[in-house]
């Protein structure tokens, strides 16, 4: 039996130009609200034992959807199906009431989650303990840090065991140690059986801690499946948009580089591509970290240009513009091949492709031999994708190794 | 979804936010709970004070000086809790929104709590006018066995009007500036600090489908005429259930939609 069955679940916020228009919608059936789907058409199924991961950009959808699972909202439309108790910490505070102390937080809290006194009184040590706020515990929480908040709700909402455990971005207030402590404490509810959903913007998290993940974006689910991959496709996502902020800045330099006619130029590119690229489903150059990879490039010259004069560079660049490795013919000391008399080729030959997840593109430029005048360039082609098999971070795989101490 | 998500399952969340609630008035204060007694006390005395050693009012067929403050009071001390009831209930979805948002309360206890902390104080507060009445008109009878019914019939009332008051205020931010004013205009159509005898002729018709009115004289014709209440009571608690009925009704319907907009 599985913990979660989520069936195209939907949450609709209604706006309404003034509260009343809501009461009159409900007395005369009648539509006075603009609709705004805050997630649409969810489905997904969470397994007892698994621990699952929901990321995305902010608006996404994600505390909509948590809110429901925690049994805060209501769903709007489709099915949701809950087999067990669920106990959430959503954003800050998680129910609690500001003007009690931390210890008549724990009460009510408890309370709120069904145990009675007795079941209580046998937990309040073991929470005030754990949340290492004995010394603050007599204080109203409206005065604690948000740290302090979030110490408090986690001990609280974690220590009536419950079977499905909804954990917002709130963590991430918490210290060091405390984050510590909590992910063991998560870690062990795993081991338990339990179900996790674990929503956070440290993606590093979700890819160490959860078998699977969703991506939401705008209220739909992007993709879901294994964490690392719908966790890759979501990088990929996130640094496609830091990147088109900056290509608009230079549109307009784009748009006067089409309308050169590049037979007029002394030399010129006339095809970059990849050598027998494996396509993804969607068409898109695919290759795994260490794959063997091979650009074929040739470039056009007129009588007056030297061959010798004539060099490619290659830049590779992930889709946020981090330019990962650049280099030259010039640089190398190597010279291009003739095809014809005025046609020049070389293929680029990585033979072990030690890139990490990522989407990429190529930038190729053709130069003079000093490599201070450029007689053409490709700013953005070949666009190709990475997936690696482990949970390295960062751009590249280096070579490395871990040796004993003397 | 959540099979143990009613009111019953979460008394004992109850009984705690109650607590909270009470001992929150008194909270900081030197005498703390001593307050929950003091306060009708001093009333009492004050009441008594005002008006039969100082203004000596003097109502028909009451002779003696301190019948006309007990008389006010008997009716006037619950209609106060009622009151209470109702200006707290329509601030309580304000005053507990993370509870709302956050938790899994059910909502229909956000009114509940306020509401039934009146029960508290009116309980304390007719014990003392009891005992007043006893000592200064030397009126006690077993009729006093049927205050809770009265008591329980009030606090329907209440809570037929709260939880409707509630869902309002929400909706319509003029009510909760309104309201006030609206109870005190209905203590004043009501006869509580007068007599019902002194009401107009052509005005009778009208009280006598004043539910209020049969309520807070029963308090009166337990406490200070030693008698059985009216039979109207029995209008104004079948009258109370059937609005309970409906404004419970009505708050689980709009709920959702009021939960939006706090």
């Amino acid at each position: 039996m599985s913990a979660i069955i989520a069936t195209d679940l939907g949450k609709v916020y209604r706006r309404y130009h003034k509260p009343i228009d809501s009461l009159k919608e409900w007395v005369f059936r009648k539509q006075y609200h603009e609709q705004f789907w805050a997630l649409r058409n969810a489905s997904f199924r969470c397994e007892k034992g698994e621990v699952l991961g929901v990321v995305g950009d902010n608006g996404a959808g994600k505390s909509s959807l948590l809110k429901l699972l925690a049994g805060t909202a209501l769903p709007s439309e489709g099915g949701l199906t809950i087999n067990g108790r669920v106990s959430a910490i959503l954003e800050l505070g998680s129910g609690f009431h500001t003007d009690f102390t931390g210890l008549e937080n724990i009460h009510l809290g408890c309370a709120v989650l069904g145990l009675n006194a007795e079941q209580i009184a046998g937990k309040v040590d073991e929470i005030i303990e754990f949340s290492e706020l004995a010394d603050f515990i007599h204080q109203p929480v409206k005065n604690y840090s948000s740290g302090m908040f979030v110490r408090l709700a986690f001990s609280v909402v974690t220590s009536v065991d419950p079977d499905i455990l909804v954990v917002d971005e709130a963590l991430s207030v918490g210290d060091q140690h405390f984050q510590k402590k909590s992910m063991d404490r998560m870690m062990a509810f795993k081991e338990r059986g339990k179900a996790l959903i674990f929503c956070s913007h440290n993606l590093y998290h979700v890819k160490e801690l959860c078998q699977r993940a969703i991506w939401l974006d705008k209220g739909k689910i992007q993709v879901q499946g294994e964490s690392g991959a719908v966790i890759d496709q979501y990088n990929d996502h996130v640094r496609m948009q830091n990147k088109t902020s900056v290509v608009v800045s230079h549109s307009s330099d784009a748009e006067n580089k089409e309308t050169v006619n590049k037979s007029e130029l002394t030399a010129y590119i006339s095809e970059v591509s990849l050598v027998e690229p494996v396509l993804d489903s969607g068409g898109l150059a695919f290759y795994k970290t260490g794959d063997s990879f091979k650009v074929n490039i040739v470039a056009e010259k007129q009588d007056s240009v030297a061959v010798d004069d004539v060099h490619v560079g290659i830049i590779i660049k992930r889709n946020d513009d981090v330019q990962c490795f650049g280099v030259s013919t010039a640089v190398d000391g190597v010279s291009l091949f003739s095809i014809t008399e005025n046609k020049l080729g070389v293929v680029y030959e990585i033979p072990e492709l030690n890139l990490l997840s990522g989407i990429f593109s190529l930038e190729v430029w053709l130069v003079d031999s000093t490599s201070a005048h450029i007689y053409d360039s490709m700013i953005s082609c070949c666009d190709f994708k990475v997936r690696q098999p482990k949970t390295e971070v960062g751009v590249s795989y280096l070579q490395h190794k871990w040796i004993s101490p003397e | 979804m959540n099979t143990t998500n009613n009111v019953f399952s979460h008394l004992h969340a109850l009984r705690l936010l109650i607590a909270k609630e009470l001992s929150g008035k008194y909270k900081g204060t030197m005498l703390g709970f001593l307050w929950l007694f003091l306060q009708p006390l001093i009333m009492v005395l004050v009441y008594s004070f005002v008006f039969s050693v100082i203004m000596k009012v003097r109502v028909s067929g009451m002779e003696n000086p301190y019948h006309f403050s007990l008389y006010l009071m008997a009716a006037m001390m619950p209609y106060t809790a009622f009151q209470e009831a109702i200006l707290s209930a329509s601030n309580s979805l304000f005053a507990n929104s993370s509870l709302l948002h956050k938790s899994t309360l059910p909502p229909l206890l956000l009114p509940l709590v306020p509401i039934l902390s009146t029960v508290v104080t009116e309980v304390v507060t007719l014990l003392i006018i009891i005992i007043a009445t006893y000592f200064f008109l030397g009126q006690f009878s077993y009729y006093l066995l049927m205050l809770p019914f009265l008591v329980f019939v009030r606090l329907v009332l209440s809570l037929a009007i709260g939880y409707i008051v509630a869902i309002l205020s929400v909706f319509i931010q003029d009510l909760r500036q309104a309201l006030g004013l609206i109870l005190t205009m209905l203590m004043f159509l009501t006869p509580i600090i007068y007599p019902v005898e002194m009401i107009p002729a052509e005005f009778v018709i009208f009280n006598d489908f004043n539910p209020l009115f049969h309520l807070f004289d029963g308090y009166r014709a337990l406490i200070i005429r030693g008698e059985m209440p009216g039979g109207g009571l029995y209008f104004t608690a079948g009258f109370s259930l059937i609005l309970l009925f409906f404004s419970v009704l009505f708050y689980q319907k709009t709920i959702e939609r009021a939960k939006e907009f706090v």
